[in-house]
């Protein structure tokens, strides 16, 4: 073998080597890359759901203390109202309203009449007494 | 005298005290009829209408028609006798 001949076997297998360490390469990059995204997704994925576990969580606790604190609206409207019912209402002051209103019409009426009567009175006992002075 | 004629001054010093209780408009001679009942005294229309011609021909009170309906107004002269200041036979006024 001459020497131009195992110059060309070492540029050819100087240049298969090559190739085949940049396919190499290029399979290991695309290999580490995929695994690298598909990991990253699966931890956003699982950030996303813990958060939202946590938000979910928070909802709960506030609509329990909600549900709690309607609870006790609840609760004290229905004293109220048990209370209220003892008291009187419009209605009922009313009817003692149109009452006194009566009793004032009767008292004004009676007021009326005795004035009357005291005017009549008047009369009479000034004629008897113009009649036994004259 | 006999009480119903001896009734006519007070009815009269009435009639003037109710005018006097009156707006500028004065008051009807059937209000004035139902106001002079209201105090005891008897009245017919025609006397209440009567009086108010009596005091009306003495200057006390001015007379006017509106439609069918007379109307009285009470004048100074009725107000002086209803406030005391001025007697005059025929009117009298009794303790309210």
């Amino acid at each position: 073998m001459d020497w131009e001949t195992a110059r060309n076997i070492v540029t050819v297998v100087t240049g298969a080597s090559a190739v085949i360490a940049t396919s190499v390469s290029v399979a290991v990059y695309r290999r580490s890359r995929t695994a690298d995204l598909t990991g990253r997704i699966e931890s956003g994925d699982r950030a996303i759901r813990k958060h939202t576990d946590k938000v979910v969580s928070e909802m709960k606790d506030r609509q329990e203390r909600f549900d709690g604190r309607l609870a006790d609206i609840e609760d004290g409207i229905a004293r109220i109202e048990a209370e209220q019912k003892h008291h009187l209402t419009a209605r009922d002051l009313g009817h003692i309203h149109e009452k006194i209103n009566r009793v004032a019409e009767d008292v004004s009426a009676g007021r009326a009449e005795s004035k009357a009567l005291n005017e009549q009175l008047q009369v009479v006992l000034r004629h008897l007494m113009q009649k036994q002075g004259g | 005298m006999n009480i119903t004629e001896d009734q006519t001054k007070y009815r009269r010093g009435r009639i003037l005290r109710i005018l006097k209780e009156s707006n500028d408009s004065g008051a009807s001679a059937p209000m004035v009829r139902t106001l002079v009942r209201s105090w005891g005294y008897k009245a017919d229309a025609d006397t209440v209408a009567i009086d108010l011609a009596w005091l009306s021909r003495h200057g006390f009170a001015k007379l006017r028609q509106v439609g069918d309906i007379d109307f009285a107004t009470i004048t100074q002269s009725g107000r002086d006798i209803v406030s005391g200041d001025l007697d005059v036979p025929g009117v009298a006024l009794l303790e309210d």
